[in-house]
């Protein structure tokens, strides 16, 4: 899950960090969805996209809205050369939505922190003992930094 | 205690740019909370490390979730134009964890299947140990 993002640098080491984890991941808690069920604005509203036909990518998507998509949208040339497609409302739009299962999260405790994703986890069977186990790391770290 | 989309976890909300909190738990694929182990278990830990823990509160929490340009989005589409202090609330049965968080980033990403999904790094902004609590 690890991707370039903009974090302050952790000042702890690593190695006396732990992560308390609640995972829902989408290949086994979520399943794919209707504009409708996730009420789309795009949908209710319409929406507008711009493509570069100059491109090979605008003209795989130009191919596919135009051919494919039965989709209804009125076409404009801008000043720049590219084309902004505007959709009518009441249409599904591009976007693959999805919606939960309402399955029960995992909930994992690992060492390390964002530094080492790939670090091995303990899994708790319920969400009442991960929470023990947190709110129990937190107590000792609150009594020792009171303590001095 | 009735289970609430799914998550025995009853709230998972976190404060949009006006301070009203959100509850993102049905665009949230995953939430680390990151804190200090209290319990040292290796032998020898480092003396610097110890007095940094006596001295620092390192906290680091991270959300992942499905781009929704209704939930989710709207909260967190202001992390790069505001440095508001959000407040992040877990909650699980009558124990909460709540804490005041800056966020660093919103990054968004289309996957190769075509999916968009985000991740949304923040740090604790003040200094006291979060704990859970009624």
């Amino acid at each position: 899950m690890a991707r370039n993002v903009n974090r302050i640098p952790s000042r702890m080491p690593v190695k006396h960090m732990q992560t308390f984890q609640v995972t829902m991941p989408v290949s086994t808690h979520r399943r794919p969805a209707t504009c409708t069920e996730v009420e789309c604005p795009q949908q209710a509203r319409g929406w507008k996209m711009k493509i570069d036909l100059r491109t090979d990518l605008g003209q795989a998507q130009g191919q596919y809205i135009k051919h494919q998509s039965g989709r209804s949208y009125v076409a404009t040339k801008l000043e720049d050369g590219t084309f902004e497609l505007v959709f009518e409302p009441g249409q599904t739009c591009f976007a693959q939505h999805t919606v939960s299962l309402e399955r029960e999260a995992n909930y994992l405790v690992r060492k390390g922190d964002h530094r080492t994703p790939g670090s091995k986890a303990r899994r708790h069977v319920s969400a009442e003992d991960w929470v023990d186990e947190f709110a129990a790391n937190q107590a000792k770290l609150k009594e020792i930094i009171e303590k001095g | 205690m009735a289970k609430i989309n799914g998550l025995a976890l009853t709230t998972l909300s976190v404060d949009n740019s006006a301070g009203t909190p959100v509850d993102v738990r049905n665009d949230v694929t995953n939430f680390e909370f990151a804190t200090p182990r209290a319990v040292q278990e290796t032998t020898g830990v480092d003396k610097s490390a110890m007095e940094r823990l006596l001295l620092l509160a390192d906290f680091s929490i991270t959300l992942n979730g499905v781009f929704n340009a209704v939930t989710s989005h709207l909260v967190f589409r202001t992390v790069s134009s505001t440095s508001v202090l959000r407040t992040v609330s877990l909650a699980h049965a009558s124990q909460t964890l709540a804490n005041e968080c800056l966020f660093t980033d919103y990054s968004i990403e289309r996957g190769d299947d075509g999916s968009l999904t985000w991740e949304s790094p923040g740090v604790l902004a003040d200094g006291t140990v979060p704990t859970w609590g009624p």
